[in-house]
Protein backbone atom coordinates (compact mmCIF):
# COMPACT_ATOMS: atom_id res chain seq x y z
CA UNK A 1 0.00 0.00 0.00
CA UNK A 2 1.60 3.52 -1.01
CA UNK A 3 1.24 6.42 1.26
CA UNK A 4 -1.05 8.37 -0.40
CA UNK A 5 -3.86 5.56 -0.82
CA UNK A 6 -2.82 4.91 3.15
CA UNK A 7 -3.88 8.37 3.79
CA UNK A 8 -6.81 8.06 1.57
CA UNK A 9 -8.10 5.16 3.44
CA UNK A 10 -7.60 7.38 7.01
CA UNK A 11 -9.63 9.60 5.26
CA UNK A 12 -12.59 7.54 4.40
CA UNK A 13 -12.32 6.29 7.93
CA UNK A 14 -12.22 9.66 9.60
CA UNK A 15 -15.07 10.47 7.41
CA UNK A 16 -17.30 7.88 7.94
CA UNK A 17 -16.69 8.42 12.48
CA UNK A 18 -17.69 11.40 11.88
CA UNK A 19 -21.07 10.45 9.90
CA UNK A 20 -21.41 7.90 12.92
CA UNK A 21 -20.58 10.38 15.26
CA UNK A 22 -23.59 13.28 13.64
CA UNK A 23 -26.28 10.47 13.41
CA UNK A 24 -25.84 9.59 16.90
CA UNK A 25 -25.72 12.84 18.06
CA UNK A 26 -28.91 13.77 15.75
CA UNK A 27 -30.79 11.35 17.87
CA UNK A 28 -30.09 12.86 21.20
CA UNK A 29 -33.46 14.48 23.37
CA UNK A 30 -34.48 18.21 23.11
CA UNK A 31 -32.82 17.80 26.86
CA UNK A 32 -29.13 17.31 25.31
CA UNK A 33 -29.05 19.76 22.76
CA UNK A 34 -25.93 21.01 24.34
CA UNK A 35 -24.37 17.77 24.45
CA UNK A 36 -25.23 17.05 20.63
CA UNK A 37 -23.89 20.12 19.60
CA UNK A 38 -20.99 19.51 20.64
CA UNK A 39 -20.75 16.49 18.88
CA UNK A 40 -21.75 18.52 15.66
CA UNK A 41 -18.79 20.32 15.94
CA UNK A 42 -16.52 17.59 16.76
CA UNK A 43 -17.78 15.55 13.91
CA UNK A 44 -17.71 18.67 11.61
CA UNK A 45 -14.16 19.29 12.41
CA UNK A 46 -13.38 15.57 11.96
CA UNK A 47 -15.22 15.47 8.46
CA UNK A 48 -13.38 18.66 7.58
CA UNK A 49 -9.80 17.08 8.14
CA UNK A 50 -10.77 14.14 6.27
CA UNK A 51 -11.56 15.73 3.57
CA UNK A 52 -8.15 18.22 3.60
CA UNK A 53 -6.30 14.50 4.14
CA UNK A 54 -8.37 12.88 1.43
CA UNK A 55 -7.49 15.52 -1.75
CA UNK A 56 -4.02 16.47 0.15
CA UNK A 57 -0.68 15.64 -2.57
CA UNK A 58 1.76 13.41 -1.19
CA UNK A 59 5.29 14.66 -2.60
CA UNK A 60 6.35 12.44 -5.01
CA UNK A 61 8.20 9.40 -5.24
CA UNK A 62 4.87 7.73 -3.26
CA UNK A 63 6.23 5.78 -0.77
CA UNK A 64 5.26 2.46 0.07
CA UNK A 65 3.98 1.79 3.57
CA UNK A 66 4.43 -2.13 5.05
CA UNK A 67 1.83 -1.71 7.86
CA UNK A 68 2.53 -6.10 8.30
CA UNK A 69 6.13 -7.54 8.34
CA UNK A 70 4.72 -11.08 9.03
CA UNK A 71 1.33 -11.81 7.71
CA UNK A 72 0.71 -15.23 8.72
CA UNK A 73 1.64 -14.24 12.16
CA UNK A 74 -0.58 -10.99 12.06
CA UNK A 75 -3.35 -12.59 11.22
CA UNK A 76 -3.16 -15.31 13.73
CA UNK A 77 -2.39 -13.03 17.08
CA UNK A 78 -5.47 -10.39 15.37
CA UNK A 79 -7.97 -14.28 15.15
CA UNK A 80 -6.66 -15.13 18.81
CA UNK A 81 -7.06 -11.97 20.28
CA UNK A 82 -10.59 -11.49 18.49
CA UNK A 83 -11.70 -15.74 20.19
CA UNK A 84 -10.17 -14.29 23.43
CA UNK A 85 -12.36 -11.60 23.54
CA UNK A 86 -15.55 -13.94 22.82
CA UNK A 87 -13.97 -16.61 25.36
CA UNK A 88 -14.00 -14.44 28.16
CA UNK A 89 -17.53 -13.93 29.29
CA UNK A 90 -18.06 -17.69 28.05
CA UNK A 91 -15.19 -19.31 29.47
CA UNK A 92 -14.12 -16.98 32.38
CA UNK A 93 -10.99 -14.48 32.47
CA UNK A 94 -8.53 -17.30 33.92
CA UNK A 95 -9.65 -20.18 31.85
CA UNK A 96 -9.46 -18.25 28.20
CA UNK A 97 -6.76 -16.10 29.31
CA UNK A 98 -4.25 -19.67 30.09
CA UNK A 99 -5.81 -21.10 26.90
CA UNK A 100 -5.22 -17.39 25.13
CA UNK A 101 -1.21 -17.45 26.19
CA UNK A 102 -0.95 -20.97 25.22
CA UNK A 103 -2.30 -20.62 21.87
CA UNK A 104 -0.53 -17.82 20.88
CA UNK A 105 2.71 -18.43 22.06
CA UNK A 106 2.57 -21.97 20.49
CA UNK A 107 0.97 -20.95 17.24
CA UNK A 108 4.18 -17.97 16.94
CA UNK A 109 6.48 -20.62 17.22
CA UNK A 110 7.14 -20.57 21.41
CA UNK A 111 7.97 -24.73 20.99
CA UNK A 112 8.81 -25.13 24.91
CA UNK A 113 5.90 -26.30 26.83
CA UNK A 114 6.93 -26.35 29.96
CA UNK A 115 8.13 -23.10 30.28
CA UNK A 116 5.33 -21.90 28.51
CA UNK A 117 2.67 -23.40 31.16
CA UNK A 118 4.89 -22.36 34.17
CA UNK A 119 4.91 -18.86 32.44
CA UNK A 120 1.28 -18.76 32.20
CA UNK A 121 0.63 -20.51 35.79
CA UNK A 122 2.81 -17.51 37.10
CA UNK A 123 1.05 -14.68 35.22
CA UNK A 124 -2.72 -16.30 36.06
CA UNK A 125 -1.52 -17.00 40.30
CA UNK A 126 0.09 -13.22 39.58
CA UNK A 127 -2.88 -11.59 38.48
CA UNK A 128 -5.11 -13.74 40.68
CA UNK A 129 -3.46 -13.17 43.97
CA UNK A 130 -2.90 -9.22 43.29
CA UNK A 131 -6.59 -8.02 41.88
CA UNK A 132 -8.88 -11.13 42.64
CA UNK A 133 -7.66 -11.23 46.04
CA UNK A 134 -6.26 -8.36 47.50
CA UNK A 135 -7.95 -5.74 45.41
CA UNK A 136 -11.22 -7.61 44.86
CA UNK A 137 -11.71 -6.52 41.38
CA UNK A 138 -15.07 -8.69 39.92
CA UNK A 139 -13.25 -11.23 37.02
CA UNK A 140 -15.87 -12.72 34.47
CA UNK A 141 -16.44 -16.18 35.56
CA UNK A 142 -18.20 -17.70 33.04
CA UNK A 143 -19.84 -20.80 32.88
CA UNK A 144 -17.86 -21.36 36.46
CA UNK A 145 -20.55 -18.84 38.01
CA UNK A 146 -19.52 -16.02 40.72
CA UNK B 1 8.70 28.12 57.82
CA UNK B 2 12.22 27.61 58.71
CA UNK B 3 11.23 27.17 62.28
CA UNK B 4 8.90 23.97 60.82
CA UNK B 5 11.55 22.68 58.13
CA UNK B 6 14.14 22.33 61.02
CA UNK B 7 12.15 20.12 63.01
CA UNK B 8 10.77 18.72 60.32
CA UNK B 9 14.04 17.18 58.99
CA UNK B 10 14.78 16.16 62.68
CA UNK B 11 11.24 14.14 62.80
CA UNK B 12 12.45 12.24 59.90
CA UNK B 13 15.65 11.26 60.91
CA UNK B 14 13.66 8.33 63.26
CA UNK B 15 14.78 4.48 62.54
CA UNK B 16 11.07 4.13 62.38
CA UNK B 17 10.22 6.97 59.80
CA UNK B 18 13.44 6.10 57.66
CA UNK B 19 12.00 1.90 57.71
CA UNK B 20 8.83 3.04 56.75
CA UNK B 21 10.22 5.21 53.42
CA UNK B 22 12.21 2.35 52.46
CA UNK B 23 9.40 -0.40 52.83
CA UNK B 24 7.27 1.91 51.03
CA UNK B 25 9.38 2.90 48.33
CA UNK B 26 10.40 -0.65 47.25
CA UNK B 27 6.62 -1.38 47.14
CA UNK B 28 5.73 1.35 45.22
CA UNK B 29 8.37 0.17 42.62
CA UNK B 30 6.94 -2.66 42.43
CA UNK B 31 3.52 -1.66 42.31
CA UNK B 32 3.94 1.37 39.63
CA UNK B 33 6.08 -1.29 37.18
CA UNK B 34 2.77 -3.49 37.08
CA UNK B 35 0.30 -1.83 34.23
CA UNK B 36 -2.87 -1.32 35.61
CA UNK B 37 -1.98 -0.33 39.55
CA UNK B 38 -1.53 3.32 39.86
CA UNK B 39 0.36 5.07 42.92
CA UNK B 40 -2.71 6.56 43.74
CA UNK B 41 -4.66 3.26 44.42
CA UNK B 42 -1.66 2.32 46.17
CA UNK B 43 -1.50 5.02 48.09
CA UNK B 44 -5.59 4.56 48.40
CA UNK B 45 -5.05 0.83 49.50
CA UNK B 46 -2.45 1.28 51.95
CA UNK B 47 -4.74 3.94 54.17
CA UNK B 48 -6.42 1.42 55.69
CA UNK B 49 -2.98 -0.01 56.57
CA UNK B 50 -1.53 3.29 58.26
CA UNK B 51 -4.99 3.56 60.22
CA UNK B 52 -2.50 1.87 63.53
CA UNK B 53 0.63 3.55 62.86
CA UNK B 54 1.73 6.79 64.61
CA UNK B 55 1.10 9.48 62.13
CA UNK B 56 4.47 10.22 61.05
CA UNK B 57 4.99 7.05 59.69
CA UNK B 58 2.38 6.21 58.19
CA UNK B 59 2.68 9.40 56.18
CA UNK B 60 6.21 8.76 55.54
CA UNK B 61 4.99 5.05 54.11
CA UNK B 62 2.44 6.89 51.86
CA UNK B 63 4.79 9.10 50.78
CA UNK B 64 7.22 6.51 49.89
CA UNK B 65 4.95 4.70 47.92
CA UNK B 66 3.57 7.18 45.96
CA UNK B 67 7.06 8.55 45.31
CA UNK B 68 8.17 4.81 44.06
CA UNK B 69 5.15 4.17 42.33
CA UNK B 70 5.86 7.80 40.01
CA UNK B 71 9.03 6.10 39.25
CA UNK B 72 8.30 2.41 39.29
CA UNK B 73 5.77 3.01 36.31
CA UNK B 74 9.13 3.95 33.91
CA UNK B 75 10.21 0.68 34.66
CA UNK B 76 7.56 -1.40 32.58
CA UNK B 77 7.24 1.58 30.28
CA UNK B 78 10.69 1.42 28.91
CA UNK B 79 11.26 -2.78 29.24
CA UNK B 80 7.76 -3.23 27.73
CA UNK B 81 6.19 -0.20 26.25
CA UNK B 82 3.32 -0.66 28.39
CA UNK B 83 3.37 2.27 30.88
CA UNK B 84 2.83 1.13 34.39
CA UNK B 85 1.17 4.38 35.47
CA UNK B 86 -0.32 6.86 33.49
CA UNK B 87 2.23 9.44 34.18
CA UNK B 88 5.13 7.12 32.38
CA UNK B 89 3.49 6.99 28.97
CA UNK B 90 5.76 9.79 27.47
CA UNK B 91 8.74 7.41 28.93
CA UNK B 92 7.58 4.81 26.92
CA UNK B 93 8.14 6.66 23.25
CA UNK B 94 11.88 7.24 23.88
CA UNK B 95 12.57 4.45 26.34
CA UNK B 96 11.42 2.01 24.41
CA UNK B 97 13.35 2.12 21.37
CA UNK B 98 16.40 1.98 23.43
CA UNK B 99 15.55 -1.13 25.13
CA UNK B 100 15.25 -2.53 21.71
CA UNK B 101 18.54 -1.63 20.95
CA UNK B 102 20.38 -3.56 23.97
CA UNK B 103 19.96 0.20 26.10
CA UNK B 104 17.42 -0.77 28.10
CA UNK B 105 19.77 -0.40 31.29
CA UNK B 106 21.05 3.07 29.96
CA UNK B 107 16.82 3.88 29.97
CA UNK B 108 16.32 2.62 33.37
CA UNK B 109 19.71 4.52 34.96
CA UNK B 110 18.28 7.91 33.48
CA UNK B 111 15.02 7.22 34.51
CA UNK B 112 16.01 6.86 38.06
CA UNK B 113 18.02 9.93 38.10
CA UNK B 114 15.68 11.99 36.59
CA UNK B 115 12.72 10.42 38.75
CA UNK B 116 15.52 11.19 42.22
CA UNK B 117 16.19 15.02 41.40
CA UNK B 118 12.52 15.56 40.08
CA UNK B 119 11.41 14.31 42.44
CA UNK B 120 13.82 16.46 45.22
CA UNK B 121 13.37 19.87 42.79
CA UNK B 122 9.73 19.52 43.32
CA UNK B 123 9.79 18.83 46.91
CA UNK B 124 11.78 22.00 47.17
CA UNK B 125 8.91 23.94 44.83
CA UNK B 126 6.60 22.75 46.70
CA UNK B 127 7.88 23.79 50.35
CA UNK B 128 8.91 27.02 48.62
CA UNK B 129 5.29 27.56 46.70
CA UNK B 130 2.55 25.69 48.56
CA UNK B 131 1.28 27.97 50.45
CA UNK B 132 0.72 30.68 47.64
CA UNK B 133 -0.21 27.85 45.14
CA UNK B 134 -3.45 27.05 47.53
CA UNK B 135 -4.87 30.77 47.77
CA UNK B 136 -3.95 31.16 43.95
CA UNK B 137 -6.22 27.33 43.32
CA UNK B 138 -9.09 28.89 45.21
CA UNK B 139 -9.54 32.10 42.14
CA UNK B 140 -9.52 29.16 39.23
CA UNK B 141 -12.78 29.28 37.79
CA UNK B 142 -14.14 27.99 34.34
CA UNK B 143 -12.70 30.60 32.43
CA UNK B 144 -9.41 29.22 33.39
CA UNK B 145 -10.07 25.91 33.29
CA UNK B 146 -10.91 26.67 29.40
CA UNK B 147 -7.58 28.53 28.75
CA UNK B 148 -5.76 25.62 30.22
CA UNK B 149 -7.87 23.14 27.84
CA UNK B 150 -6.94 25.21 24.87
CA UNK B 151 -3.21 25.27 26.35
CA UNK B 152 -3.05 21.48 26.64
CA UNK B 153 -4.62 20.84 23.20
CA UNK B 154 -2.31 23.17 21.88
CA UNK B 155 0.42 20.82 22.46
CA UNK B 156 -0.94 18.37 19.59
CA UNK B 157 1.04 21.00 17.20
CA UNK B 158 4.71 20.63 19.40
CA UNK B 159 4.42 16.93 19.79
CA UNK B 160 3.29 15.90 15.96
CA UNK B 161 6.02 14.94 13.60
CA UNK B 162 5.14 15.07 10.18
CA UNK B 163 1.57 15.77 8.76
CA UNK B 164 -0.11 18.31 10.72
CA UNK B 165 -3.75 17.23 9.60
CA UNK B 166 -3.25 13.72 11.35
CA UNK B 167 -2.20 15.17 14.38
CA UNK B 168 -5.19 16.91 14.99
CA UNK B 169 -7.40 14.05 13.48
CA UNK B 170 -5.88 12.20 16.27
CA UNK B 171 -6.81 15.01 18.70
CA UNK B 172 -10.09 15.24 17.55
CA UNK B 173 -10.47 11.31 18.00
CA UNK B 174 -9.07 11.78 22.09
CA UNK B 175 -12.14 14.12 22.08
CA UNK B 176 -14.35 12.09 20.52
CA UNK B 177 -13.37 9.41 23.02
CA UNK B 178 -13.80 11.06 25.46
CA UNK B 179 -17.32 12.11 24.98
CA UNK B 180 -18.30 8.49 26.20
CA UNK B 181 -20.27 8.81 28.79
CA UNK B 182 -22.65 11.02 30.95
CA UNK B 183 -22.88 14.49 29.57
CA UNK B 184 -21.95 16.40 32.84
CA UNK B 185 -24.60 19.27 32.01
CA UNK B 186 -27.78 17.12 31.36
CA UNK B 187 -27.03 13.43 32.55
CA UNK B 188 -27.45 12.09 29.24
CA UNK B 189 -25.92 8.98 28.60
CA UNK B 190 -23.39 9.56 25.20
CA UNK B 191 -22.30 6.22 23.23
CA UNK B 192 -23.04 3.79 26.05
CA UNK B 193 -24.81 1.22 24.25
CA UNK B 194 -26.16 0.32 27.59
CA UNK B 195 -22.80 -1.05 28.61
CA UNK B 196 -22.88 -0.12 32.47
CA UNK B 197 -19.10 0.03 32.06
CA UNK B 198 -19.06 3.09 29.76
CA UNK B 199 -21.41 5.25 32.09
CA UNK B 200 -18.27 7.41 33.30
CA UNK B 201 -16.41 7.09 30.26
CA UNK B 202 -13.70 5.30 28.40
CA UNK B 203 -11.43 4.19 31.57
CA UNK B 204 -7.87 5.26 31.17
CA UNK B 205 -5.83 2.93 32.54
CA UNK B 206 -7.34 0.16 30.42
CA UNK B 207 -7.73 2.81 27.71
CA UNK B 208 -3.80 3.11 28.26
CA UNK B 209 -2.94 -0.28 28.58
CA UNK B 210 -5.04 -1.63 25.45
CA UNK B 211 -3.55 1.39 23.28
CA UNK B 212 0.10 0.36 23.93
CA UNK B 213 -0.09 -3.44 24.85
CA UNK B 214 -2.14 -4.77 22.27
CA UNK B 215 -0.45 -2.41 18.91
CA UNK B 216 2.91 -3.96 20.67
CA UNK B 217 1.83 -7.27 20.37
CA UNK B 218 0.77 -6.59 17.21
CA UNK B 219 4.03 -5.02 16.14
CA UNK B 220 6.03 -8.01 17.83
CA UNK B 221 4.19 -10.67 15.85
CA UNK B 222 6.84 -10.44 12.77
CA UNK B 223 9.70 -10.53 15.68
CA UNK B 224 11.75 -13.38 17.28
CA UNK B 225 13.20 -10.90 20.11
CA UNK B 226 12.41 -8.11 21.63
CA UNK B 227 15.78 -6.80 22.15
CA UNK B 228 17.62 -6.23 18.50
CA UNK B 229 21.41 -6.28 20.00
CA UNK B 230 21.48 -9.59 22.19
CA UNK B 231 25.04 -9.17 22.90
CA UNK B 232 25.06 -6.94 25.88
CA UNK B 233 23.81 -9.33 28.72
CA UNK B 234 21.87 -8.89 32.38
CA UNK B 235 25.16 -8.02 34.09
CA UNK B 236 25.83 -5.48 31.72
CA UNK B 237 22.65 -3.69 31.66
CA UNK B 238 22.86 -3.80 35.68
CA UNK B 239 26.13 -1.81 35.57
CA UNK B 240 24.81 0.66 32.84
CA UNK B 241 26.05 4.32 33.46
CA UNK B 242 24.33 7.53 32.96
CA UNK B 243 25.45 9.69 30.26
CA UNK B 244 27.48 12.52 30.64
CA UNK B 245 25.97 15.60 29.83
CA UNK B 246 22.49 15.40 30.62
CA UNK B 247 22.28 17.18 33.45
CA UNK B 248 20.63 20.57 32.04
CA UNK B 249 17.87 18.03 30.25
CA UNK B 250 16.85 16.92 33.25
CA UNK B 251 17.01 20.62 34.96
CA UNK B 252 14.82 21.42 32.54
CA UNK B 253 12.59 18.28 32.71
CA UNK B 254 12.16 19.01 36.58
CA UNK B 255 11.15 22.70 35.85
CA UNK B 256 8.64 21.60 33.46
CA UNK B 257 7.74 19.18 35.49
CA UNK B 258 7.24 21.66 38.60
CA UNK B 259 5.08 24.24 36.76
CA UNK B 260 2.90 20.75 34.77
CA UNK B 261 2.36 19.61 38.88
CA UNK B 262 1.25 23.51 39.85
CA UNK B 263 -1.67 23.31 37.55
CA UNK B 264 -2.60 20.14 38.99
CA UNK B 265 -2.46 21.17 42.15
CA UNK B 266 -4.89 23.70 41.40
CA UNK B 267 -6.67 20.76 40.32
CA UNK B 268 -6.87 21.58 36.58
CA UNK B 269 -6.68 18.62 33.94
CA UNK B 270 -3.72 19.52 31.96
Amino acid sequence: MTRSSANKAFAAGGLGLAIALFLGAYNFPDRAADAARYIFFLAGTMAVLSLILFVQKIPSPDSDVRWVRSVRNFTITLVVLGVYGLLIPWLGFFPASGLFMAVLGWLLGFRRPFFLLLGIAIILGFVYIVFAHFLGVPIPMGIWGE
Amino acid sequence: MAEFFLPAVMSLMNPAVLFSITVGTVVGIIVGAMPGLTATMAVALLIPVTFGMDPLVGLALMGGVYSGGMYGGAISSILLSTPGTPAAAATAFDGYPLTRQGKGGVALTVATWASFWGGILSTIALLLMAPALAKFSLRFGPPEYFVLSIMGLSSIVTLTKGSMVKGLMSGFLGLVLATVGMDPLSGFMRFTFGSMNLFDGVPFMPALIGLFSVSQILDLTAESHIVEDLSKTISSIKRSKLPKGLGPTITRGSIIGIIVADYNFSDVPV
